[in-house]
């Protein structure tokens, strides 16, 4: 088994700023696995992910001296490879405004989520539902910064959410009855 | 609104996570090697000779230009005034730092020279002629002429000069001999000599 120091992330930044290549690889390492699986479930296509991560990370290592360290390492990258992805989705998903619609409408998700059929159902949602659903949902983000990447008002972010929780538990129940 | 909202953070966390085919960071690995070569073909191009324009360029841009727009003299004085304002602040503090450097420390030299005339180089002779002259004039004045208005003419200037040379001397006599004084004085016996002599052609 090969012996490795793992570098710490000021020194993982300094190797890279210095075009060292084992710096870089590292770096790779560290984040490639999240960032190809955010591009994925963003873009909901494998090669679009491919082309993301490549894109992204070669971005990463060109714009890392403008990296002002006001955010992690990690968050930095994220949002790159977000940006990224979502100018892979070429339609513009039609969003709704959320005062068009009952607000009061309950999602219940039960005593237990297949993740298996979640996975599925979230490939089925269309681009918008999906990029906000993954953003917020799973990575963590708040409307306003969804709004902000998406360029979308934040009701607008909100109803893109309810309607696809809506929709992930609709395709969810139709999953476990087939 | 969620019913059971743990159930999809659950799920959620339980997502699988996938990992990018191996080949794509040697795609990466050939970007940043092109990024390398970039540069270094940016840095040779960069060597590369500068050339000097020929001057007739600009000569044939300056043709086809439109003629510049006459600047209006109030604006142009307006854009001119801060480097006027700028000029005569920079006059005004010269000439500040000037006095306050001399203002103390300035020193008055007061040459005071003094030029000796020669003494008697000058024979005060002027009184010795005033007889002869007078023996002429009085001559004249009981001979017939033809013309007796030229000696009343003369006798005149005569009496003028006479004048004269009698207010030269009382500033001798009061300030001294001064060598322009003396001068003037001998510039008086001249013409009074002048004077005399065209007088006797008149007899």
């Amino acid at each position: 088994m090969p012996l490795t120091i793992r570098m710490t992330e000021a020194e993982l930044i300094q190797g890279c700023l210095e075009n060292k290549r084992l710096a870089q690889k590292e770096l790779y390492d560290r984040y490639s696995a999240a960032m190809y699986t955010l591009a994925y479930r963003v873009t909901n296509d494998f090669d679009l992910a491919n082309d993301v991560l490549q894109e992204g990370f070669l971005k990463v290592f060109r714009a890392l001296p403008n990296f002002r360290k006001e955010s992690s390492l990690g968050a930095w990258i994220k949002t790159i490879i977000i940006r990224t992805a979502l100018s892979k989705i070429k339609r513009n998903p039609k969003f709704e405004p959320i005062e068009n619609h009952i607000t009061s409408d309950w999602v219940d998700w039960g005593n237990h989520l297949d993740v298996e059929y979640l996975e599925k159902a979230i490939q089925s949602l269309p681009e918008g539902y999906r990029a906000v659903f993954v953003l917020i949902e799973v990575e963590g983000y708040s409307h306003k910064e969804v709004a902000e990447q998406l360029n979308i008002s934040v009701g607008t972010s909100k109803s893109q959410l309810f309607y696809a929780k809506k929709r992930l538990r609709k395709v969810i129940t139709e999953l476990l009855d087939v | 609104m969620d019913k059971n909202k743990h159930i999809l953070e659950e799920a959620i966390r339980k997502l699988p996570q996938y990992q990018p085919p191996a080949s794509l960071w040697e795609n990466i690995t050939e970007g940043l090697e092109e990024d390398r070569q970039d540069v270094q073909w940016r840095s040779k191009i960069e060597e590369l000779p500068q050339y000097e324009a020929p001057a007739f360029i600009w000569d044939n841009i300056a043709e086809e230009l439109p003629a510049e727009a006459a600047i209006p003299q109030k604006g142009k004085l307006i854009r001119l005034m801060p480097r006027i304002a700028a000029a005569a602040s920079v006059l005004l503090l010269l000439t500040l730092g000037v006095w306050w450097q001399t203002r103390d420390t300035a020193k008055i030299d007061l040459v005071i020279t003094q030029e000796i005339a020669p003494q008697n180089q000058w024979t005060e002779d002027w009184d010795q002629d005033d007889a002869d002259i007078e023996s002429v004039m009085q001559l004249a004045a009981n001979s017939p002429m033809e013309r007796p208005e030229d000696f009343e003419r003369l006798k005149a200037d005569l009496e003028e000069l006479n004048s004269a040379r009698a207010e030269l001397l009382e500033l001798m006599e009061a300030y001294g001999k001064d060598p322009k004084v003396m001068q003037e004085i001998g510039e008086i016996e001249r013409q009074r000599s002048a004077v005399v002599k065209q007088v006797v052609s008149l007899i």
